[in-house]
């Protein structure tokens, strides 16, 4: 629409090209000022860092975990290894990413150390999908079809494993691109994509098999 | 277009429709069917970390901050010490009996020829260029370390 994909821009169009490229590093110096208060000793820099920053680490590490009290013993280890580490965040990517990546490789090494596995084939030995094991107690009559379908839902994404759910958490929820989800989890933009759809589509299949129960 | 595109496009105009509050506009039951599930996905996660956490663990990094500062610092004057009582002990003894060891050592070095010395100079070469090649990865992957 307004790009130059032939190669030859007017002067407005580089006038932009030239604003996106300057607004970017922008957003991340917020991140590079908060990072130099934090090393600097400014109080209450850290404790900002840490408000600011709760909320995804929750959301990553419960995503992966499922247990609250785990969860809020990773949560700590994960900030006291930010704080640990800060001097070596580099002004490359978003402070966020690096947050999230940091509580992403805790909550990895949790399960590893648990031994659970953090992706599971499709469908296990027995030919049953993650989502086969989600509850059949569900009271039709008592509740919308709505409300219903929503509840299932959330029972349904919880069986999903690990990595699928944190994926669809830090998609929908945290609203992150593909690519920050791709350096978050070490993981290709490609498998990323395929999680995603292939979760999804399990979701909506299980969804339409119980709506089909329902009815 | 192929009907794995198309139930990927399904989808993402579901999250689009979801993600703008409904003013997005999805078409087909295709889409449609993906809307639950987009709306539930957005569903927010509560947050179950006391309220005084960030302050805690404030306060926790600061101690443990103070506490590596009185250990690296105990530890550098340690190390100056010790340097120190190494080093005037190596003088002393050098005084002392230096003489005897580097004239035998003088004396081989002379019965060396040129050609021999150079040998020595480029296997020591050989030796640090070895170990500087090793060490460079480490060093590089340094900056990893909070991510492992």
């Amino acid at each position: 629409m307004g790009g130059c994909t032939t190669g030859t821009c007017n002067r407005s169009q580089r006038r932009r090209i030239q604003y996106v490229v300057t607004i970017v590093p922008t957003s991340h110096a917020e991140d590079q000022a908060l990072v130099d208060a934090v090393l600097s000793g400014s109080p209450g820099a850290f404790e900002r860092l840490v408000r600011e920053y709760q909320k995804l680490c929750w959301h990553v590490i419960h995503r992966m975990v499922r247990h609250t009290e785990d969860t809020q013993d990773l949560c700590q280890e994960t900030f006291l290894r930010v704080y640990q580490y800060l001097h070596q965040y580099r002004n490359e990517s978003a402070l966020k990413s690096w947050i999230a990546q940091v509580a992403y490789s805790v909550a990895k090494r949790h399960l590893e150390r648990k031994r659970i596995p953090l992706a599971e084939p499709s469908a296990d030995g027995e030919g049953l999908s993650p989502l086969d094991r989600v509850s059949h107690d569900f009271d039709i009559e008592a509740a919308s079809i709505v409300s219903q379908s929503a509840d299932y839902l959330h029972e349904a994404v919880d069986c999903l494993p690990p990595l699928q759910r944190t994926i669809l958490t830090l998609y929908h929820l945290d609203e992150m691109p593909i690519a920050e989800i791709a350096t978050i989890t070490g993981l290709a933009e490609g498998t990323i994509k395929s999680h995603l759809f292939r979760s999804r589509k399990q979701l909506r299949e299980a969804l339409n098999d119980r709506m089909g129960v329902a009815a | 277009m192929s009907p794995e595109e198309r139930e990927w496009l399904a989808q993402e105009q579901a999250a689009a429709f979801e993600r703008n509050n409904g003013a997005d506009v999805h078409d087909g039951a295709l889409s449609a069917g993906y809307v639950a599930i987009a709306r539930a996905l957005r569903q927010p996660i509560e947050v179950q970390l006391p309220a005084d956490f960030a302050a805690r663990l404030a306060a926790m990094a600061t101690q443990q901050r103070s506490a590596v500062e009185v250990e690296s610092g105990l530890e550098k004057r340690l190390l100056l010490i010790l340097g120190i009582i190494f080093g005037v002990a190596a003088l002393v003894v050098g005084l002392i009996f230096g003489a005897s060891w580097f004239a035998p050592v003088l004396g081989q070095l002379d019965q060396l020829g040129q050609s021999s010395l150079s040998l020595l100079l480029g296997l020591l070469a050989c030796l640090g260029g070895s170990a500087v090649a090793q060490r460079l990865p480490l060093l590089l992957g340094r900056k990893h370390q909070a991510l492992a």
